[in-house]
């Protein structure tokens, strides 16, 4: 188990570098800089800005350095100093911004996945003990719906219904009158009120494919000897159920701690713009469209070295509970 | 045993997957929900009343309207499809634009009634559509109400369809591609090379999809016509989504690997290339066609939100997703909630290819019980 | 839900907001029935929150607070009372609106129904307690007002003025090359102190226009900076400010220095710096809620001697999303909104909240706008290509297209049927309105546009498309930034389709801004469109009418070659030299008859070229306010050059 550890950790390093050359390269991708949309945005306040002053604040950003060298400046410092630069268009360290709306993302992402297990768990093993029962169909379509809808419809069209319904405008995270009160029971129940909607649309496109996997694996292991030798037993269905084929087919619950975070924040983006919501998805989409580079190139850096981190850790939890997984990767 | 069960026995393999296949309803009803899809994004032009072009400004917002089989508003039974207008009203103040059906002016539908002459696949110049206005001079129809410019909704819709039906099939073809070759590799000789390729997965995987949209959607030139970019974001998201169906194809082979019937073609001395694609490929086709359905209508969902987020296909550009990004606003929600169908015709596609997915897994092992 | 794509800084700058209050007389706006509450009589010198901190020691008296002359604010319907919340919505980046709406505090400001004219009839003076020209137009001398502090309440004097255009405005790392609020005709402007209270702004030759300049938005830079606050962060002031601001995790002190005091623009950022504005920052734009609280030592009464504001509390929340700001105003969230229709007061979603209206308890306010036109056509006459160029440049060709779109069509179709067919001309309500110019080639008539078409390229291919000079079919591309104005896709979609008509091929191409801006500016561009500015702000935004830089898209070269004195860019024509000489004539002018003359003679060659293709101008726009927020005037003009609303002194709205 330790040397299995020590050799996943050991095949990070490459692949968090390569992540961190792309999240620059990406970036740098669309044509033009931070200052072509600065010099026309000047422009159009009736302040054209001459050359001598975008060379200037160039030469302020460090984009008059070439890429190689400005990559290993933003390394440089993201490794000693835990600094990710400047964000241009906020004036402010990035991380500073990213402290502000890391945590929300967080606790929205966590908050979706225990929604998707909540809903997944129970539709999954009814549909696979009861295959092609209605009760089967039902449940993988209302799984798939959730799957079908385009996330953004969805968060609009919620926000319309609670709007007729229970009136309330439900975008942002807290109504105004809790937006800088202290915490309190009310605004516990106002941001409870705000998040209902971005958890159950996030969450939906999750739930379907949980759903399947699950599902899937499921019946793989109901249809192996020792489920069929337990029934000759006379064990109860009940029992037999849970005592192994559940445990084994819980095994992608546990993957998804993996690949729920980029999937999240790519989803989140566009729930985010719908709902107003001050996660890192709009930031990052912020970012990107006024290519704000140290901005966005960080965000794409963290998510990824965050879902890099989960992979393994869900991979280690994995191999902790079943030692297949383990002799797969000798 | 029974006479079924024997001749199980002696179908050829994919006459067992259909047989498992059929007994997915859900299932066969999305294959036949896709086939009808399908031959109309084909005949798009002839099932459309009405080209992508044709604008009625006057009729911007006008709501469905009902097809009616008899008029019985003279007394007697006048039977012959047709529909009501509209009379409009644009409140000075408010603004609000709302459309009243005129029970007085009746407008006569028909079957194959001509309209705005096209050119069928290029090839055959016509002027019929399936259906439309008797009379093509006419007020014009709108089965499913107009959008906000006053286009047909329905002819859209149509027409979307070649779009949003086809980016999924070109996207998964090119995913599809990477992911065996990748996986296959990946799968087969084990070792540094897996490893390798494990990595790459790893990391494909660990990129939030949106900026590479967003860059690499940037990237296009923009002097390319939209078919050009069309292609290119298809390629794009194609990009993204094969480590999926590479991983699958990962698993197969490992697993294949061990098999006694790899083993002994190996030992026949049949060259690795050919013992891959030839022998160990085929017998695990189904599971990849299962995988690769499942692929496509996250393909068809990832156009809508680009569209939405306008990295995609723009307006004028007619998909389902930039009809979509039309609608979505509070307005057309309140004003012409009809407008969200292009959602329904997603929601619809996207179902019936997870169904056909679905089915097409439970049946991809046809020797088991 | 088109374009809604996050608000960005620029757009929401390059739609502007604007221009003021127009209705002195005293109606109450919109259709409440409800009586506004009677303010009360004895409502004293100050707001209720302030006189107990006075009590309890916290504050001085009233009477210590305010200037010896404090600005005396005429309501615009009734004198107001002191309390309420003013709730509304931003943008995270949307400084300039904050701007607009809560700090239009300028040394001199714009009067109420203002109309783009020359002269100084409609500047009033407003942080200054009055200001004096020479003769010959080069010294502009401003008098403060005594007594008058800024928030935190140290004294407001000359030495921050001398400290914002000396120390911030002509600090070459802040700004390598000074900006344009401290130019006069291209030259730096001096700061010429006489007393604590007085100075003199000297412009090396006369100018005209000096003054229009400092009631602009850009002129605020004269009024923000507190020297007793950011002289600590300033190296000239103190050496250890590079070391204060890589304490704070800044790489250079210019980084820091502007994040502080906002420099321009970006006013905002910092809840400590004190102001002269109605209100001061309480928490900032990058938190989810702009808060600001009355500033207890603001320097306007009203005219029974109360200090402003009336409204206790401004509390925007933060929200990127135009969409979600509709929803907030839906719920009757928005006590008042006049910000620029990227936001959500569009024709499109009027009818949406006029079903919320009485429900929520809000109305709308009429609005013109100072832009001229949803959309200007521009082809490239610097086109690279000969032909090109050669064809964009025939008049004939430009009129042919011009008759050759079917406006009412496109107002019918993208515009709610609201709107007025219109070229790139001054407005109705501008000082220099020339109906023949807002109304030549209106038209719609194929056969004319075919007449004129003809006269130019007669001959066509098989498909019925005109060739070209070259010989070729007349194809081109027109691009344009869907996020700037969604319904610009459809709108070039149905031009496209009247082009056809008529022989003309063209595409339509979609970009982001920055790639546009960047195909502008290296002239790689055949044909685009952007956003009609300047019909009332004619001789502040005069781009579309004579090309001064590369900000008119129809002749970047020319305009480099201006803006850089022929360093770069290319010659323009002779008609476009004697137009930037007669715009540099208006400013060297001090006599508002000679500058109307000149304005109008620039204005008429603009007019006989025909450069710029106009569309539609808007006639629907609005704004809403809830129907207790009062002294809102019943209309109102939405601009950038005219910050609306500020201009219509936002520190007497009340509640009640």
């Amino acid at each position: 188990m330790g040397k299995y550890v020590l050799r996943r950790i050991a095949y990070m390093a490459p692949t968090m570098f390569a992540i961190s050359v792309v999240s620059f390269v990406i970036i740098q991708l669309p044509p033009g800089d931070y200052l072509t949309q600065l010099a026309s945005g000047l422009r159009e306040r009736g302040e054209p800005a001459d050359q001598a002053y975008l060379d200037a604040l160039s030469a302020r950003y460090g984009l008059d350095e070439p890429m190689p060298v400005q990559y290993l400046q933003w390394m440089k410092g993201i490794l000693f100093h835990g600094d990710f630069g400047m964000s241009f268009e906020w004036n402010q360290p990035v991380s500073a911004l990213l402290a502000d709306t890391l945590p929300f993302t967080i606790a929205l992402t966590l908050g979706t996945l225990l929604f998707t297990w909540i809903v997944a768990f129970p539709i999954g093993i009814y549909s696979a003990v009861r295959q092609y029962s209605l009760g089967d169909y039902v449940a993988t379509t209302v799984g798939f719906i959730g799957l079908a809808i385009p996330n953004f419809l969805l968060a609009l069209v919620l926000v319309y219904l609670s709007r007729m319904l229970f009136g309330g405008s439900f975008v942002g995270v807290f109504s105004s009158e809790y937006a800088h009160a202290p915490w309190s029971v009310g605004r516990f129940l106002d941001l409870l009120s705000h998040l209902w909607i971005p958890v159950i649309v996030l969450g939906t496109a999750g739930t379907a494919g949980l759903i399947r996997i699950l599902r899937a694996n499921l019946l793989d292991e109901l249809r192996r000897p020792y489920v069929v030798a337990g029934r000759a037993r006379g064990m109860g269905e009940r029992r037999l159920l849970i005592r192994y084929p559940l445990r084994i087919a819980l095994n992608p619950f546990v993957s998804t701690i993996g690949w729920v975070l980029p999937m999240l924040v790519s989803g989140e983006v566009v729930v985010g713009t719908v709902l107003a919501l001050p996660t890192t998805g709009p930031l990052l989409l912020g970012a990107l469209r006024s290519q704000d580079m140290y901005l966005a190139g960080s965000i794409i850096l963290i998510v990824s070295v965050l879902t890099v981190i989960g992979t393994l850790l869900s991979d280690l939890v994995l191999a902790w509970l079943d030692p297949r997984v383990r002799h797969q990767y000798r | 045993m029974t006479q079924p069960h024997l001749a199980r026995h002696s179908a050829s393999p994919w006459r067992l997957v259909w047989w498992r296949f059929r007994r997915h309803r859900l299932a066969m009803a999305g294959a036949v929900v896709l086939a009808v899809a399908y031959l109309v994004a084909l005949f798009a032009e002839f099932v459309a009343p009405y080209s992508t072009e044709h604008q009625q400004v006057d009729h911007g917002g006008a709501p469905p309207q009902t097809v009616k089989v008899v008029d019985t508003s003279s007394g007697g039974w006048d039977w012959g499809l047709y529909v009501n207008g509209y009379t409009d009203h644009v409140d000075e103040e408010t603004l609000e634009i709302t459309y009243e059906v005129d029970h007085e002016q009746r407008i006569p539908l028909r079957f194959f009634a001509e309209g705005e002459p096209y050119k069928l696949f290029g090839l055959f110049e016509t002027d019929r559509h399936l259906i439309g206005p008797a009379d093509p001079d006419g007020p014009p129809v709108f089965f499913l109400g107009a959008t906000v410019n006053g286009y047909d909704l329905f002819s859209r819709i149509v027409h979307g369809s070649r779009v949003s039906l086809t980016i999924g099939l070109v996207g998964v073809a090119a995913s599809f591609l990477i992911g065996v070759v990748l996986g296959g590799i990946s799968g087969y000789f084990g070792g540094w090379v897996d490893t390798a390729i494990q990595r790459l997965i790893e990391f494909f995987m660990s990129i939030p999809t949106l900026p590479l949209w967003l860059g690499l959607a940037a990237a296009v030139p923009t002097d390319w016509g939209p078919m050009q970019r069309y292609f290119t974001i298809t390629v794009i998201l194609s990009v993204i989504a094969w480590t999926d169906l590479a991983r699958v194809v990962r698993g197969r082979f490992m697993a294949l690997r061990e098999e006694d019937f790899v083993t002994a073609t190996a030992l026949d001395g049949v060259g690795r290339p050919r013992l891959i694609f030839a022998h160990m490929l085929p017998s695990f086709t189904s599971h990849l066609i299962a995988s690769a359905t499942l692929a496509i209508p996250a393909m068809i969902l990832a156009e809508t939100a680009l569209s939405f987020l306008g990295l995609g296909l723009r307006a004028p550009a007619v998909s389902w997703g930039t009809l979509l990004e039309e609608a979505q606003n509070f307005a057309t929600l309140e004003a012409a909630p009809w407008l969200l169908l292009p959602g329904a015709a997603v929601v619809v596609i996207v179902l019936s290819f997870n169904f056909v997915g679905d089915g097409l897994r439970d049946a991809a092992d046809p020797y088991k019980s | 839900m088109t374009g809604r794509h996050g608000l960005t800084r620029r757009r929401l700058l390059a739609s502007g907001i604007g221009l003021g209050a127009v209705a002195a007389t005293p109606v109450l706006f919109g259709c409440s029935s409800r009586e506004p509450i009677e303010p009360d009589a004895a409502k004293g010198s100050e707001a209720p929150g302030l006189a107990e901190r006075v009590d309890a020691g916290e504050l001085p008296p009233v009477g210590q607070r305010l200037p010896t002359q404090p600005l005396v604010v005429e309501p615009v319907d009734r004198v107001g009372a002191y309390g309420g919340i003013w709730r509304s919505v931003i943008g995270r980046t949307e400084y300039s609106y904050l701007y607009a709406m809560l700090g239009y505090e300028n040394l001199v400001s714009w009067t109420p129904g203002w109309s783009g004219a020359v002269g100084t009839s409609e500047i009033t003076p407003n942080v200054a307690e009055s200001y004096e020209i020479s003769d010959d137009g080069t010294e502009f001398t401003f008098r403060l007002r005594e007594g008058m502090k800024w928030s935190d309440g140290e004294p407001f004097t000359a030495g921050d003025v001398q400290f914002a255009v000396e120390d911030v405005m002509f600090d070459t790392e802040l700004f390598p090359s000074p900006g344009k609020s401290v130019l006069s005709r291209g030259n730096p402007i001096e700061f010429r102190p006489i007393d604590e209270l007085s100075f003199t702004l000297v412009t090396a030759q006369p100018d005209g226009l000096f003054l229009h300049l400092l009631a602009h938005p850009l002129g605020q830079v004269y009024t923000k900076f507190p020297r007793h606050y950011l002289e600590r962060f300033h190296p000239r002031y103190n050496p250890d400010a590079k070391q204060l601001a890589a304490d704070e995790g800044f790489e250079n002190w210019v980084d820091y220095f502007e994040k502080l005091s906002g420099l321009v623009w970006f006013t905002g950022q910092n809840a400590d710096i004190p102001t002269l504005w109605p209100w001061h920052f309480v928490t900032t734009l990058d938190s989810r809620q702009v808060k600001l609280e009355r500033n207890p030592y603001y320097w306007k009464v009203d005219p029974d001697g109360s200090q402003l504001p009336y409204i206790d509390e401004v509390t925007y929340d933060v929200l990127d999303d135009a969409e979600a700001m509709l929803s907030k105003a839906l719920n009757g969230e928005v006590s008042m909104e006049a910000g620029p229709d990227t936001r959500f007061t569009n024709p499109a979603n009027k009818p949406l909240l006029a079903k919320e209206r009485e429900e929520h308890d809000f109305d709308f306010v009429e609005v013109t706008e100072t832009r001229m036109n949803i959309m200007c056509v521009y082809l490239n006459l610097t086109h690279k290509d000969p032909a090109k160029r050669e064809m964009f440049n025939n008049l004939d060709f430009r009129i042919g297209l011009s008759h050759a779109i079917n406006r009412q069509d496109i107002i019918d179709a993208t515009m709610q049927r609201q709107g007025e067919p219109y070229q790139a001309a001054p407005l109705p309500d501008s000082a220099f309105y020339d109906e023949e110019f807002a109304t030549q080639y209106l038209e719609y008539d194929v056969d004319l546009a075919n007449d004129h078409l003809d006269a130019a390229y007669p001959d066509k291919n098989a498909d019925g498309v005109r060739l070209g000079p070259d010989g070729e079919p007349i194809s081109f591309v027109v691009e344009f930034v869907p996020d700037m104005r969604p319904e610009w896709a459809e709108q070039l979609e149905m031009i496209r389709r009247f082009w056809r008509e008529v022989g003309v091929d063209v595409a339509v191409r979609d970009m982001d801004d920055v790639l546009f801006a960047e195909r502008k500016d290296n002239n790689e561009h055949d044909a685009c469109v952007w956003h009609g500015d300047g019909g009332l702000d004619v001789l502040q935004q005069p781009k579309n009418y004579v090309v001064q830089d590369a900000g008119s898209y129809y002749a970047v070269p020319w305009g480099m070659w201006n803006s850089t004195g022929g360093a770069e860019g290319e010659e323009p024509p002779e008609n476009t030299l004697r137009q930037l000489q007669l715009l540099k004539d208006i400013s060297a002018s001090t006599d508002p008859a000679e500058q109307q003359r000149l304005a109008t003679e620039m204005l008429t060659i603009a007019k006989e070229q025909f450069h710029v293709i106009g569309i539609a101008r808007e006639t629907a726009k609005y704004f809403i306010a809830k129907n207790d927020f009062r002294n809102v005037p019943q209309r109102m003009i939405q601009g950038w050059t005219y910050p609306t609303p500020g201009p219509t002194r936002p520190e007497q709205y009340y509640i009640g």
